[in-house]
């Protein structure tokens, strides 16, 4: 009998033994990204980071700067997908795919308290009840605007409590002519889905309603987009595409770089392009709203493949990359807002010294958190933007009146949605 | 050892011409021998693939569940409901009217007369052909440029002449015309084969009829067209295939945020992002088939044609 026992022990100390050293074993991870070259090495510090922190766990930084979607899915389909991949609005065309592990019981067995490290942040991450990924970056679209300019048509700065009213005045004011010829402009934007699709939400309106219908037939929809547009070919505040391709450029960030423009919509990555601007003084608000606020929160999240090998060193990862420490990194290296909420209401993301050399209303981030848009993030995301963008696109050339726009929208929609 | 063996083996073929191994019967052999590698390839990466792709047609394939069998969903809602595609086969069928009549002409003219004896004439050859080596994705960027509204090259050229240009590629009517232009920007291929096929021409043809007292007009609608219309019939050929899968220059426009989308949309792009955007690749699959089955029916209509103007050398006339 106690020979027995003593085998016993034996046998299970040998089999602790052996299944501590598996913990142990070397394991590596690959992780995906997309961005810019600084991007990649904000990823790089943070990897060194939970390296440290996990010396068994090897973690190889896969960049890929263009084409992201199509190179993950190639991998995924050849069998040879990372471990972690960084995904952002097109998630759950790969959550809906079976090709995401559900992190619903690591989080519960790790403890993790999402609300009270993301806020809400995480529900867009959420397809069918389960969570597919933890929000690693992320930030509201706020507005730029060009302070001279306010200052010297002796305007109010823009604020939270800014309604289309007041950005509308401001705009007209705001926007010099020569002649015929617009010398500075009050606002830009065009057709980007974060712009229009803001300001649908800014007036009660939606893409898809509380059921997942498209709602581009409501009146406030149509108002919404009538106004965006009126922005462009009435007032004649903002450029029209055509006036975009005669400034030889696609985009407001640079027009409002050069100053020629007092406003524009985007988001936290353009304080690092305004930096070293000399000459040009601006500062950052939240953006308005009408009968409701609305903007757009840009951002990622970090995601495990199902087909991955080592899925719970994997979630080791991603939780300490969302974690205080490895969040940091991102503010300290003026890479972008972090999702983190501690950290994000921490002094040195408001102080903004790390990234900003001036001092700048960086709680517009934090007064912007409950005008969030809930995006409507289907798994056909990428289609949805297609057909929309096709339609949209002759609306803002002013090719089709609103009302066919809208009806168009909404019975393309309805047919891709069914 | 393996070697001498082998040699063995043909000495002993060889000297048993009258088995079953005779000279042709091993003619045939060895040829089956070296064509191996590419009958296999052929039927491996080729028609493997082609097969397999008219079963995914019938079905709704997201590129990682199993393909699920819808019979002809995919054509019946290509042709009754999917507004885009019906944007895309016009798009597609206007812009190849258009360029290749287009192509043939001017391809031709600029053969005519790149063909002069002129001093520094191989100069001009160069400088026709060059725009054909730039990859497409540098042409589209640059005349993103020349289509630039107000001060775009073109515009400030029509503007000389008193013409108000239109915003090429952001008018939904202009879109596909600056397309063409852009493609004719490339016509230096044609022209290098009608150029070859000119100074084949015997020059006795030219010789005779100037004997006879021709002109230079009938030397070239006589001679040289006719002469050249085998050349002619294989540039409209490979510039109808060409134009009917046009990818880059609408792939890349339309990655422009203000660009028309559907009016600039054609058949091959809409494929892509059937398949590798929007993961649907029993419907691309289609799509590929309904291509498959355009081009096949306009190539057959010209073979058909060519018979009436078409004029072999050694070929009496039907």
């Amino acid at each position: 009998m106690r020979l027995r026992m003593l085998a016993l022990l034996t046998i299970s100390l040998l089999l602790l033994s052996i299944s501590m050293v598996a913990a142990q074993e070397p394991v590596t991870l690959r992780l995906s990204v997309w961005g810019s070259l600084s991007d990649q090495e904000a990823y790089q510090a943070r990897i060194d980071l939970a390296e440290q922190q996990f010396p068994n766990i090897t973690v190889e930084l896969l960049y890929t700067p263009d084409d992201y979607d199509q190179r993950i899915q190639t991998m995924m389909a050849g069998g040879d997908a990372p471990d972690i991949v960084q995904l952002a609005e097109a998630i759950h065309g790969y959550s809906s795919r079976g090709q995401l592990l559900a992190l619903d019981e690591m989080i519960a067995s790790a403890g993790l308290d999402m609300a009270a490290r993301f806020g809400t942040n995480h529900l867009q991450y959420q397809y069918e009840g389960s969570q597919y990924a933890l929000p690693d970056r992320g930030g509201a679209m706020i507005v730029y605007y060009n302070t001279d300019m306010f200052d010297a048509a002796g305007l109010e700065y823009p604020n939270a409590s800014w309604t289309w009213e007041n950005f509308l005045a401001a705009a007209q004011a705001l926007t010099v002519r020569e002649g015929d010829a617009v010398t500075q402009y009050g606002f830009a934007a065009g057709g980007w889905w974060p712009w229009w699709m803001s300001f649908i939400y800014q007036n009660s309106g939606a893409v898809l309603d509380e059921s997942g219908a498209p709602a581009f037939n409501s009146a406030e929809a149509a108002e919404a987009l009538q106004f965006y547009n009126d922005l462009v070919y009435t007032y004649e505040v903002a450029p029209s595409p055509e006036d975009y391709a005669n400034l030889g450029t696609n985009s407001p960030d640079p027009l409002f770089a050069q100053g020629k423009v007092a406003m524009i919509m985007t988001g936290f990555w353009n304080i690092a392009s305004l930096r070293d601007v000399p000459d040009l003084n601006w500062d950052i608000a939240p953006v308005w709203g009408n009968t409701a606020r609305g903007t757009v929160a840009f951002g990622s999240g970090l995601a495990i493949t199902s087909s991955s090998a080592h899925p719970e060193e994997a979630f080791q990862i991603i939780s300490f990359l969302t974690d205080e420490a490895a969040q940091t990194v991102i503010v300290e290296r003026g890479q972008d807002a972090p999702a983190n909420v501690a950290v994000l209401n921490s002094n040195l993301f408001l102080s903004g010294e790390t990234f900003a050399n001036r001092d700048i209303y960086m709680e517009a981030f934090g007064e912007s958190a409950d005008a969030i848009i809930a995006l409507p993030l289907i798994p056909q995301w990428n289609e949805m933007q297609s057909v929309m963008s096709a339609t949209l696109d002759e609306y803002f050339l002013n090719a089709i009146d609103t009302q066919t726009a809208v009806e168009q929208l909404q019975a393309d929609l309805e047919d891709l949605l069914q | 050892m393996a070697a001498s063996q082998a040699g063995l083996k043909q000495t002993r073929l060889i000297t048993r011409t009258g088995g079953w191994l005779n000279a042709s019967r091993r003619e045939a052999l060895w040829f089956y021998l070296i064509i191996s590698p590419w009958l296999v390839g052929l039927l491996l990466l080729l028609a493997g693939p082609m097969l397999y792709s008219i079963y995914l047609s019938f079905t709704d394939w997201n590129l990682f569940n199993a393909p699920e069998w819808v019979g002809f969903d995919n054509y019946i809602r290509l042709f009754t409901r999917d507004r885009t595609f019906g944007y895309a086969l016009g798009n597609t069928f206007y812009y190849t009217f258009l360029y290749v009549p287009l192509n043939i002409v001017l391809s031709l003219g600029i053969a005519y007369l790149l063909n002069k004896r002129l001093p520094g004439i191989r100069l001009f050859r160069t400088v026709i052909y060059l725009p054909y080596v730039v990859p497409v994705v540098a042409t589209t960027m640059v005349f993103r440029w020349v289509f630039a509204p107000d001060n775009g090259l073109l515009n400030s050229f029509l503007a000389l002449l008193g013409i108000d240009g239109p915003a090429w590629l952001l008018t939904p009517e202009w879109v596909k015309i600056a397309l063409v232009i852009m493609s004719l920007w490339g016509v230096g291929s044609s022209v290098v084969f009608l150029l070859a096929g000119m100074q084949g021409i015997p020059a006795e043809l030219y010789e005779a009829a100037a004997i006879d007292g021709a002109s230079e007009r009938q030397h070239f609608f006589g001679i040289t067209l006719p002469m050249l219309s085998p050349v002619i019939f294989f540039n409209m050929i490979m510039s109808i295939i060409a134009s009917l899968q046009t990818f880059t220059q609408v792939y890349i426009l339309n990655a422009e945020p203000n660009t028309p989308g559907n009016a600039i949309v054609m058949i091959i792009p809409y494929l892509f992002d059937n398949a590798f955007r929007f993961n649907k690749m029993g419907y691309a699959s289609a799509i590929a088939w309904v291509l498959f089955v355009i081009i096949f029916a306009f190539t057959l209509l010209v073979i058909r044609s060519s018979s009436a103007w078409v004029f072999y050398e050694n070929e009496m006339k039907r």
